[in-house]
C-alpha cells in the first residue's frame, strides 16, 4: 500500500508531463543537391541555351546533381505538380521573350519541391548577345539560395597561354568562355594581377628584352609602364584600395619589395634583406603583406606590415613554400607547397596555423582564391600540357579546364563584377 | 507557434485531469475491485525467457479491449506498453463507459510516461525477449480480465492488493525497460531516415547544430512546418535539415498507439 | 642577305688583317632557346672560313662601321636589341678556349658561382677588362622547381653574381647588364634532372 501511495504521490508531483522526445541526427546522406533544370520556354527558338549554361555552371561546382525531367516541361509555377518531382529538391523553370528592339527578357523561378514553395522569382532583361551573362547570373542566384554562399559564375579569370615562344595574356569568364587577348608577344609574359575593381590588369612583359611591369586598363586598353629599372621588375600586386601596387625590383641588389602609386610615382622600398623577397600580396584590410623569401635559407612565406617592419615567418613544413594569396575573409592563405619534389596547393589558417593540403600533387602552382573564398584556381599539368584547375576550399571538389591549344600558365581569379 | 498553442491549454487541463484521475484511481484501488486479483497470477508466471515473434494468444481479446486491439495484432509495441499501463488502462476501459476514455488516456499516458521517465534512468535496453513475454502476459491478463470481471467485483482483500501492487511495481520496472528498447529502436529509425535525406551544404562548421520541434500526426506525417528552435548559424544548413525532415515523411512510427503517443512531439537536433 | 655580305667582307678582312690577339666571336643575337651554348648556329659560308681562327674583334667592328653595309650595321644593332634576332656570326668552336664557354651552371636553388666555372669567368672578365668598349649581358635562368617569380629572382641573383665575378676578374660594372628569364625560356622542358641541370645557368651574351 505504501508503495502504491508513494508511486501515486510521485505521479501527482510530476505533472504536467512535457512529452517531447529528443532525437539527435548526425551526418548527412548526400553532398549534392538534386536539382531539375527545365529548358526555358523559347530558348531553342531564340538560340539562347540559357538553361544549359546554368546547368553546367551548377554541375561544375560539384554541389549539385542534375535530375532528369523525364519529359516533363513546366514553364510556369502553376504548371508544376510537386508530387512528380520527388527525386529533386529544387526545380528551375523559365521563359524567354524577345522584345521588339531585339533584347531578350527571361523570367525564371526556382521552386523548392520539398517544401513546395517558390524560392526565387525574377525577370531579367538584356541584349540578346548577353545570353551567357544572364545564365551566369541565374546560376549565381540559384547557387546562393541553395548553398548560402555568393556565386562566382559572373566573375572572370586571367592567365597566360603559351605556344612555343608565343605568349598571350588572356582574360576569360570563369568557365573559360569568352576569351579576350590583351597582349600577344614572342617573349614571356608573367604574373597578371587584377585591380580590385576589375578594370585594370597589371603584368610583367619581356617585350623590351627583360622583365618590365605594366598596368593596362581594360576599359581603354591604355598602358602605363610602372617599372623599368635595371635588372628585373616583376610581381605586381594591387592594394585593396586600388591606389598603389607592391612590386619587386632588383636594381638595388637582390629582389626586394617596393610600393609604388598606380601612376608609377612615389616609389618606396619596404623590404630590406640581402636575400630574395618576392611575390608580395596585400591582406584584404590592406594592413599586411604576405611574401615569399629565402632569408631563412629556403623559400618560405612571411608576413609583414605594409609600411615595412619586421617579418614573421608563417610556413615551416615541406621543403619550400611559394606564391601566397590571402583568402577574401583574411583568415587564411593559399600557397604552393613543395615537398618531396612535388607541388601541392595548400591552405593555412592564420589563427590555428594548421595547413590543409587540397590537391593530390603534381606541377600545381600559382593558386588564387575566387572572390567568395570557396574555390581556388591554380595551374597544373596533365599529360604534359599546362591546364587550369580549380579545387573547392575544403578540397572535396576538383575540376579541370584544358585549353584547345597551347599551355596555360599564371592564372589569377578576378574580383566580383560591380555592374 | 502552433505547437505552443498545442501545449499551453493542455498543460493545465492535463494536470487537472491527471489529478482527478489519480484521485479516482486511488479511491478505486482502495475500495478495490477484485479483477486486479486475477492478473497477478498471470503476471507472475515467468514467461519472459524468450521472445516469440508472433503472439497468437493476443488475437482473441480484441473486442472488449478496443484501445489495445490493433497493437495486439502487431505484437511488440503493444506488448511493451500494455503491462505498465495495464492497471491504468483497465481502469480506463471502465471509464470509457462513462465516456471519459480520451481524457484519461491522456492522463494515463502522462503518468505512464512519468513513471517511465523516472524508472528508465536505471534501465538498459531490453531485447525482444521482454517484449514477447509482455505480449504473452498482456494476452493472458486480458483474457483473465474478461472472465473474472464478475468475480473481481465481489472479492477483495488487502493482502491481495498488496500482492497486486508488488507485482505491478515489478512488472512496471521490467516493462519500462522493454519499452525503452522499443523507443530507442524507433528513435534510431527516425534518425536514420532523416539523416539519409540530408544534402550537406559546403563549409558547415563541425560544431553546427540546428534544433527543430516537430509535431507528428498519426501515421508519421509532420504537422505544419518543422519549427526551428535553434539555428545552426548557417542558413543553408538549417534549410537542408528542414528539407530532410520533410522528405523523411512519413516518419517511422511505432504501431502501438500508446507508444506512438510518445513520438507525437519530437525535438530533433541535427548536426553535421 | 646583308649578313652574308658582311660575313664575306669580314672573311676577306680576316685574311688581310690577321693578328695574334685573343679572339672573341661577334655574336649579334641571343641564342634561340634550343641552341646549345657551346656551338651556336652558324651559316654555311661563314663556317668555311674557320681556317683562320684568329679574328680581330676590333677589326671586325671597324669593318662593320666602314663597310658599305652601314645600314646593315644599324639593322644589326636594332636586331641585337630585340629578342627575335638573327643567328650569330660563328665563333671558333674551340673547347680549349675558355672564351668559347658562354654559360655557367648552378646546383639547385644555388646562385653562387661554382668552382669549375671559374676559368670561364676569369677568361671573360679578362677579355672585358682588355676591351673596355665591349659590352655584354648576363642572362640568368632557373629550373622549374619554384614559382615563376621566385625563379625570376633566382635567375637574377645568378646573373648578378656572374657579373660580380666578372668584375672581380677585370671587367667594369658598366660593361655588363644582368637580367633574368627565370623559368620562362627553358632550354630543356623535361621534368627530370637532365633538363633541369641545363636550365640552371647564366648565359654570357656579348652585345
Amino acid at each position: 500500500m505504501l508503495r502504491l501511495y508513494s508511486l501515486f504521490v510521485l505521479l501527482c508531483l510530476a505533472f504536467p508531463a512535457r512529452a517531447v522526445l529528443d532525437i539527435e541526427v548526425t551526418g548527412a546522406g548526400e553532398h549534392q543537391v538534386p536539382i531539375a533544370i527545365i529548358p526555358f520556354d523559347g530558348e531553342d527558338a531564340l538560340n539562347q541555351h540559357i538553361s544549359e549554361v546554368v546547368a553546367s555552371d551548377l554541375i561544375r561546382t560539384g554541389l549539385f546533381k542534375l535530375v532528369d525531367p523525364e519529359g516533363k516541361a513546366p514553364h510556369e509555377a502553376k504548371e508544376v505538380k510537386y508530387a512528380e518531382w520527388a527525386k529533386a529538391e529544387a526545380l528551375a523553370i523559365g521563359k524567354l521573350f524577345r522584345s521588339a528592339d531585339g533584347r531578350i527578357e527571361i523570367q525564371f523561378r526556382l521552386l523548392d519541391t520539398v517544401k513546395k514553395t517558390e524560392l526565387i522569382g525574377q525577370a531579367v532583361s538584356a541584349k540578346s548577345e548577353q545570353g551567357r551573362a544572364i545564365a551566369h547570373r541565374i546560376a549565381d542566384a540559384i547557387y546562393e539560395k541553395m548553398t548560402g554562399s555568393v556565386g562566382v559564375f559572373s566573375t572572370r579569370i586571367a592567365y597566360v597561354n603559351r605556344q612555343g615562344r608565343y605568349n598571350r595574356l588572356v582574360i576569360a569568364d570563369s568557365d573559360g568562355y569568352g576569351e579576350q587577348t590583351l597582349l600577344a608577344l614572342n617573349q614571356p609574359i608573367m604574373s597578371p594581377a587584377w585591380s580590385p575593381d576589375g578594370n585594370a590588369l597589371a603584368y610583367v612583359s619581356f617585350e623590351q628584352g627583360r622583365a618590365f611591369v605594366y598596368a593596362q586598363s581594360l576599359l581603354t586598353q591604355q598602358r602605363v609602364l610602372l617599372a623599368a629599372f635595371p635588372g628585373s621588375n616583376s610581381a605586381p600586386a594591387w592594394s585593396p584600395d586600388g591606389q598603389q601596387l607592391a612590386i619587386v625590383l632588383t636594381h638595388e641588389g637582390s629582389s626586394q619589395i617596393y610600393l609604388v602609386r598606380k601612376d608609377g610615382s612615389d616609389l618606396r622600398r619596404i623590404s630590406f634583406s640581402d636575400t630574395i623577397d618576392t611575390e608580395p600580396t596585400f591582406s584584404p584590410d590592406g594592413r599586411y603583406l604576405l611574401f615569399t623569401s629565402d632569408r631563412g635559407g629556403s623559400a618560405q612565406i612571411y608576413r609583414m606590415p605594409v609600411n615595412g617592419g619586421s617579418a614573421e615567418r608563417l610556413t615551416f613544413e615541406g621543403s619550400n613554400n611559394f606564391s601566397p594569396r590571402f583568402s577574401p575573409d583574411g583568415k587564411s592563405f593559399v600557397f604552393a607547397h613543395f615537398n618531396g619534389g612535388i607541388f601541392y596547393i595548400a591552405v593555412q589558417d592564420f589563427e590555428t596555423k594548421q595547413i590543409q593540403i587540397l590537391t593530390p600533387g603534381g606541377w600545381e602552382k600559382k593558386p588564387s582564391f575566387a572572390p567568395n573564398g570557396k574555390l581556388v584556381l591554380f595551374a597544373t599539368e596533365v599529360h604534359g600540357r599546362g591546364i587550369l584547375a580549380t579545387v573547392s576550399s575544403d578540397g572535396r571538389v576538383k575540376q579541370k579546364m584544358t585549353p584547345q591549344q597551347g599551355d596555360i600558365r599564371e592564372p589569377t581569379w578576378g574580383p566580383f563584377n560591380r555592374q | 507557434m502552433s505547437t505552443l498553442a498545442y501545449y499551453e491549454p493542455h498543460k493545465f487541463s492535463a494536470g487537472a485531469l491527471a489529478l482527478v484521475v489519480h484521485a479516482i484511481f486511488f479511491s478505486l484501488l482502495y475500495f478495490s475491485f477484485n479483477w486486479h486479483v486475477k492478473t497477478p497470477p498471470a503476471m507472475e508466471v515467468a514467461m519472459w525467457d524468450k521472445l516469440p515473434e508472433p503472439v497468437p494468444e493476443i488475437a482473441p481479446p480484441p473486442p472488449p479491449v478496443p484501445p489495445q486491439a490493433e497493437p495486439a495484432v502487431v505484437l511488440k509495441a503493444a506488448e511493451l506498453i500494455a503491462p505498465p499501463k495495464a492497471d491504468i488502462e483497465m481502469k480506463e476501459k471502465k471509464k470509457n463507459k462513462a465516456e471519459r476514455g480520451k481524457k484519461e488516456k491522456l492522463a494515463a499516458k502522462k503518468s505512464a510516461k512519468l513513471e517511465k521517465a523516472k524508472l528508465a534512468e536505471q534501465e538498459k535496453q531490453r531485447a525482444q525477449a521482454a517484449q514477447a513475454e509482455l505480449a504473452k502476459q498482456q494476452a493472458q491478463a486480458e483474457q483473465q480480465q474478461q472472465r473474472d470481471k464478475q468475480r473481481a467485483a465481489q472479492e477483495h482483500s488487502a493482502r491481495e492488493n498488496e500482492l497486486i501492487n508488488e507485482r505491478k511495481a515489478k512488472m512496471r520496472a521490467e516493462t519500462d525497460a522493454a519499452t525503452q528498447g522499443e523507443v530507442a529502436r524507433y528513435k534510431d529509425l527516425i534518425q536514420a531516415k532523416i539523416r539519409r535525406n540530408i544534402v550537406m551544404p559546403p563549409d558547415v562548421a563541425e560544431n553546427a547544430e540546428a534544433v527543430f520541434l516537430v509535431i507528428v500526426l498519426p501515421g508519421g506525417l509532420v504537422m505544419d512546418n518543422p519549427r526551428l528552435l535553434k539555428s545552426s548559424g548557417n542558413a543553408a544548413y538549417d534549410s537542408a535539415a528542414e528539407r530532410a525532415i520533410y522528405k523523411a515523411q512519413p516518419l517511422p512510427m511505432p504501431q502501438d498507439a500508446a507508444l506512438a503517443r510518445m513520438f507525437r512531439e519530437l525535438r530533433l537536433s541535427v548536426k553535421p | 642577305m646583308k649578313k652574308i655580305a658582311i660575313s664575306v667582307i669580314l672573311a676577306s678582312l680576316l685574311s688581310a688583317c690577321a693578328s695574334n690577339k685573343p679572339v672573341e666571336p661577334f655574336t649579334k643575337t641571343e641564342p634561340v632557346a634550343a641552341a646549345p651554348a657551346a656551338a651556336p648556329v652558324t651559316e654555311a659560308p661563314v663556317v668555311g672560313s674557320a681556317a683562320a681562327p684568329d679574328v680581330n674583334a676590333q677589326a671586325l667592328a671597324k669593318a662593320e662601321a666602314d663597310a658599305a653595309a652601314q645600314a646593315a650595321a644599324k639593322e644589326a644593332a636594332e636586331v641585337a636589341a630585340k629578342t627575335d634576332a638573327v643567328a650569330p656570326i660563328v665563333p671558333p668552336a674551340d673547347p680549349a678556349n675558355a672564351l668559347s664557354q658562354r654559360s655557367v651552371h648552378f646546383p639547385f636553388d644555388v646562385d653562387a658561382i661554382q668552382d669549375n666555372d671559374k676559368p670561364t669567368i676569369q677568361a671573360h672578365g679578362a677579355n672585358l677588362g682588355n676591351h673596355p668598349e665591349l659590352k655584354m649581358r648576363t642572362e640568368g635562368n632557373a629550373d622549374e622547381r619554384g614559382s615563376s617569380e621566385y625563379n625570376l629572382a633566382l635567375g637574377q641573383r645568378r646573373a648578378s653574381n656572374t657579373r660580380k665575378a666578372l668584375v672581380l676578374s677585370g671587367a667594369k660594372m658598366e660593361q655588363i647588364e644582368a637580367i633574368s628569364y627565370g623559368e620562362e625560356r627553358p632550354m630543356a622542358t623535361g621534368h627530370d634532372e637532365t633538363s633541369w641541370a641545363q636550365n640552371r645557368r647564366v648565359d654570357i651574351i656579348y652585345k
